[in-house]
């Protein structure tokens, strides 16, 4: 075994010596196992790697995976996760060419390659790159914004200009592209336009940052407290609670300082088990009385309990600690909506985002607190930055196209509708309206009409007794010039509607237009 | 984070000496440098005895009687102490209306009102708590960044003379943001005659605070291009150093990062924007695996270009190890780094043989100053946890130069600058005191002029915007230059 892998005999060696967490060093013992039993495999070589990586241990991890990268010579992940255990940065970029060579199609490994050539200062290489990330719907943005980052330090300003000028609203990048934009503008003389840009720049915040999936697969092997509570933490901020959960439980294992109970009840409470995360954060609460998280967890659950005097003093003990706790100015805006003081709230819910701007989902409950005092363009603006910061919160896309429609903004209610329908396909609410809106827009794509039917007949298969989805259905025949089915379908969808008076008088009205070959145009959303 | 250097006149004996801030138990400490070139322990006897936990020193004549007073930033609250002129100093804060008690970190002593008086700005850091544990993303227990704590507001103080302050922060909007400054320089950025003051913040907006002459401030950081780098990313700004690199006779800036960060140098361009050209000056790779904190240009050779030092030393663990427990020295310690310019603002590692770069501490604050009055600079860094070093320029010598202070009365010219014409080129310094990380020194502008043996102009723009020349009588020297003595331009 010495003979032959060096590098895992000095694994071996060194982690009985180490003083590690023990379920550290029996995941390590484990994947050295696998590697012993299948060493001609690059995969457990691979595994190997990363489990040591996942703890941090980058230089043994390196040197793993330059046995992994032997064994699997088409495996990109190998040199791409070698380039990022803390090598020389000549090193590290040698290792993302090797890495992008064999997978060219890993967007995130490929952005981060054209960002390592640029810092390099292989500008023509990393645009070469850029140019090519830009023909991927996901990496479009990236790629937009990295091709004009080179063409402002070639001097292309006007080029640059240009290209940042091209409207990307909706995207996670927006503060950058607002920054960026700010001084391309201030370049060319437009001290206006570039004030304006940093305005918007400094509105936006931070977004979410996009994560590599490989580097997710590497974490994914953490076992110590600290990994566990990391990737639990940036699941739970992603809305995943069961998995965030799952990896608490695990956490609190081994933990003793208690954050971990407080991480569980946090995210028990975020699944709407007030009681079970009372008893998680009272576990610990003599433990850690004055930690302001577990006050605000505490409150929380108050909260949801509907008890609002326990919930006023557990964050006033938070606020007594930290004034400004971000995370305790929320649950008080939280708490203030729903006394209905949404003036106060919104005070509260503003100084959390001002003090913490990656606290985003406060943007939601100021949405809430505008739409207490109906002021729903304020509303549907909180929504919106919220939308954009973190894309992946459909509750709040829903919440979005609800103000969206209720203001009449019916393209950007599509455009909405569409973003939750690409990310849950299969939610039937969002399906039903976006194929409605686009049955029912004025003017009508020939590609907008053609979706608009495909969803109809999906929605329609799956739910065959549903008055209004034989209705669309007919509405999604007509934009598509078949009035023959679609007046086939409205009778079928009279004929299951009876006793719904509103819905039978629609039909009726939509039979008449068919008649008559003409398309609905009056939306009926659910 | 600590500590900064400062180097000044203490007891104005014409030599330059050597203070070093620190935490108790030693607190602070001064060293006098004698004739001999050797230095003599003297905390004590000059009054500089301090039981706060020290972070960064500033230097500023508050009341213009010729001799540089101190400001101490602390872990706690700070301390300002005027010199008495021969050498003694006295605690002047309980009267002085100063009350910075937070954590302070950079401060630099400017004229913000144009009144002829100093006012003081300082930086401040976060306020941290000691129930925030923070880990790697492997788990592993790591010092904290700065975002996990509330970030705090800077604080403007204004001189009204008589060794008083008045605390202008909200008035002027200083204080009416916060973040986590560390690094602070106040210079005039737009040639508008005001003074402007540039924070660099540690994880988040670098912030330029443009003076509007109304006694209030606007932040532009955005839109000039310094508030983050070319990549959109807000850099743990740590040090930063001043000069005009590309010979436009604005200020550019470099500042140091942390590892995984490159250092990062803006560059006057057109309309008063500041591009990042940290790729092109082949400042940014070679920094990525390093550290930076103190920082200063300096012409070490003499050519008539400005050169970098730059003192390294991590925060946060290198990596994770299988092998033994290492010291904190050897495992925060990091090699600094010499960069030569090569004429065409393209710097290069030149650190063959040379005890600055070998040494591995972990380095906090930098000064370059001629320490022994022989016309090229030496360094100065303050390592945390470890001995200061002190560096004598040994390095070939490449040309001439010549060494200016400006005075207006018996202040130096804080705010304004010196501007050197040799042949076609014309040189600029700025006259600041405080500078690098945490750190400090006298006003004295620096030139080398490569094998230049004539001086086509030297002319002062003083802080007001007015321009005086001056009658050059030789080279090799240094100079004094008082407001009014000189000529128009």
């Amino acid at each position: 075994m010495r003979g032959l892998f060096p590098a895992l005999f000095v694994v071996a060696l060194r982690s009985q010596a180490a003083d590690m967490e023990p379920q550290v060093a029996a995941r390590i013992a484990t994947a050295r196992a696998a590697v012993a039993e299948s060493p001609a495999a690059g995969e457990t070589w691979g595994e190997l790697a990363m489990v040591l990586q996942a703890h941090e241990l980058q230089n043994e991890a390196y040197e793993i995976y330059l046995e992994a990268m032997q064994r699997a010579p088409a495996d990109y992940r190998w040199p791409y996760l070698a380039a990022l255990t803390g090598r020389p940065p000549d090193a590290a970029l040698e290792l993302l060419a090797k890495a992008h060579a064999r997978g060219p199609d890993d967007v995130s490994l490929t952005l981060n390659f054209a960002g390592a050539l640029t810092r390099a200062g292989e500008l023509n290489q990393a645009r070469g790159v850029y140019m090519k990330a830009r023909d991927t719907e996901s990496s479009r943005e990236h790629a937009q914004l990295g091709l004009a980052r080179i063409m402002l330090l070639q001097g292309q300003v006007v080029d640059a200009l240009e290209l940042l000028e091209v409207s990307w609203l909706g995207t996670s990048l927006n503060a950058d592209l607002y920054r960026l934009l700010a001084q391309a503008r201030r370049l060319v003389g437009h001290a206006a336009g570039a004030r304006r840009a940093a305005w918007r720049a400094r509105s936006y915040g931070p977004g979410r940052r996009r994560v590599s999936d490989v580097v997710d697969q590497m974490r994914g092997h953490g076992v110590s407290v600290g990994a566990l509570l990391d990737r639990g933490r940036r699941l739970s901020d992603r809305g995943e609670h069961q998995g965030a959960r799952a990896l608490f439980e695990a956490a609190s294992r081994w933990d003793t300082s208690g954050e971990a109970e407080i991480d569980l009840g946090q995210v028990v409470l975020a699944q709407g088990r007030p009681r079970e995360a009372l008893a998680h954060f009272q576990a610990v609460l003599e433990q850690a009385p004055d930690n302001p998280d577990l006050q605000v967890g505490l409150a929380d659950a108050w909260l949801q309990l509907g008890d609002e005097t326990a919930a006023e003093s557990a964050l006033a003990a938070a606020l007594g600690r930290r004034s400004d706790h971000p995370g305790a100015r929320r649950a008080l805006g939280r708490l203030r909506n729903r006394q209905e003081r949404f003036q106060d709230a919104i005070e509260h819910l503003e100084m959390a985002l001002a003090t913490e701007p990656t606290r985003y989902l406060a943007y939601a409950d100021l949405a809430d607190a505008f739409s207490g005092l109906e002021s729903f363009r304020e509303a549907l603006e909180a929504r919106r930055k919220l939308a954009i910061l973190a894309p992946d919160q459909l509750s709040n896309l829903k919440s979005l196209v609800r103000l969206e429609i209720g203001r009449d903004e019916l393209g950007a209610a599509t455009k909405t509708l569409r973003q939750i329908h690409e990310r849950q396909p299969e939610e039937l609410w969002s399906a039903f309206n976006l194929a409605m809106l686009l049955a029912t827009s004025t003017p009508v794509s020939e590609a907008d009409a053609v979706q608009s039917l495909n969803l109809a007949l999906e929605l329609y298969r799956a739910r065959r007794h549903d008055a209004a989805c034989a209705d669309l259905l007919g509405a999604a025949y007509a934009v598509n010039g078949r009035f023959g089915d679609a007046t086939r379908v409205a009778l079928r969808a009279r004929e299951l509607a009876k006793g719904d008076a509103a819905l039978s008088a629609a039909i009726e009205d939509h039979l008449a237009h068919y008649a008559q070959q003409q398309r609905v145009t009056v939306p009926r959303l659910r | 984070m600590g500590a900064g250097v400062a180097v000044f006149d203490s007891d104005g004996d014409g030599l330059q000496d050597i203070l070093f801030t620190g935490a108790p138990p030693e607190g602070p400490r001064l060293y006098r440098r004698t004739a001999g070139g050797t230095y003599l322990a003297a905390t004590r006897a000059a009054g500089l005895v301090s039981a706060g936990y020290g972070m960064g020193v500033a230097l500023g004549d508050i009341d213009n009687d010729g001799d540089l007073d101190v400001y101490f930033t602390h872990v706690g609250p700070d301390q300002l102490y005027r010199n008495d002129g021969e050498g003694t100093f006295s605690d002047i804060t309980p009267a002085s209306g100063i009350v910075a008690d937070g954590w302070s970190s950079s401060a630099a002593f400017c004229d913000v009102d144009a009144d002829g008086l100093l006012d003081l700005y300082v930086g401040s850091y976060v306020r941290a708590d000691s129930d925030t544990r923070c880990t790697t993303p492997g788990g592993v227990p790591d010092y904290c960044p700065p975002n996990v704590y509330p970030g705090a507001s800077d604080r403007l103080y204004r001189n009204l003379g008589g060794g008083v302050f008045e605390d202008i922060g909200v008035s002027s909007g200083i204080a009416n943001t916060s973040s986590s400054a560390l690094g602070v320089v106040c210079h005039d950025f737009n040639l508008d005659d005001r003074a402007d003051v540039f924070v660099a913040n540690d994880g988040a907006a670098n912030h330029l605070w443009i003076n509007q002459g109304d006694g209030s401030f606007a932040e532009r950081g955005i839109e000039i291009g310094v508030a983050a780098n070319l990549f959109g990313e807000f850099e743990a700004g740590m040090g930063i150093a001043l000069a005009d690199l590309n010979d436009d006779l604005r200020m550019d800036l470099f500042l140091t990062h942390v590892d995984r960060e490159s250092n990062t140098l803006y560059l006057s361009g057109p309309n008063e924007v500041m591009l990042d050209a940290t790729i092109r000056s082949n400042l940014g790779w070679m920094s990525l695996p390093m550290t930076g904190f103190g920082t200063a240009f300096l012409d070490f050779d003499l050519d008539g270009d400005l050169d970098l030092a730059i003192a390294n030393g991590r925060v946060r663990r290198p990596t994770r190890t299988l092998e033994a427990a290492a010291s904190f020295e050897s495992t925060y310690g990091e090699e600094n780094l010499l960069l030569a310019n090569d004429g065409n603002g393209r710097f290069e590692k030149d650190c063959d043989a040379n005890p600055f770069c070998a040494d591995r501490s972990v380095g906090r604050g930098l000064l370059a100053a001629d320490l022994d009055r022989d016309g090229d600079l030496d360094l100065v860094v303050a390592n945390a946890n470890g001995r200061a070093r002190v560096y004598e320029n040994r390095a070939p010598r490449m040309g001439n130069w010549l060494a200016v202070r400006s005075l207006i009365g018996a202040r130096d010219a804080i705010g304004g600058v010196v501007q050197l014409q040799i042949g076609e080129r014309r040189l600029v310094r700025p006259i600041v005191h405080s500078r690098s990380y945490l750190s400090s020194r006298d006003a004295t502008v620096h030139f080398g002029i490569g094998e230049a043996t004539q001086i086509g102009a030297l002319v002062v723009r003083w802080p007001s915007g007015d321009r005086e020349a001056f009658a050059v009588p030789g080279i090799n020297r240094h100079l004094v230059l008082v407001r009014g003595e000189g000529l128009p331009p």
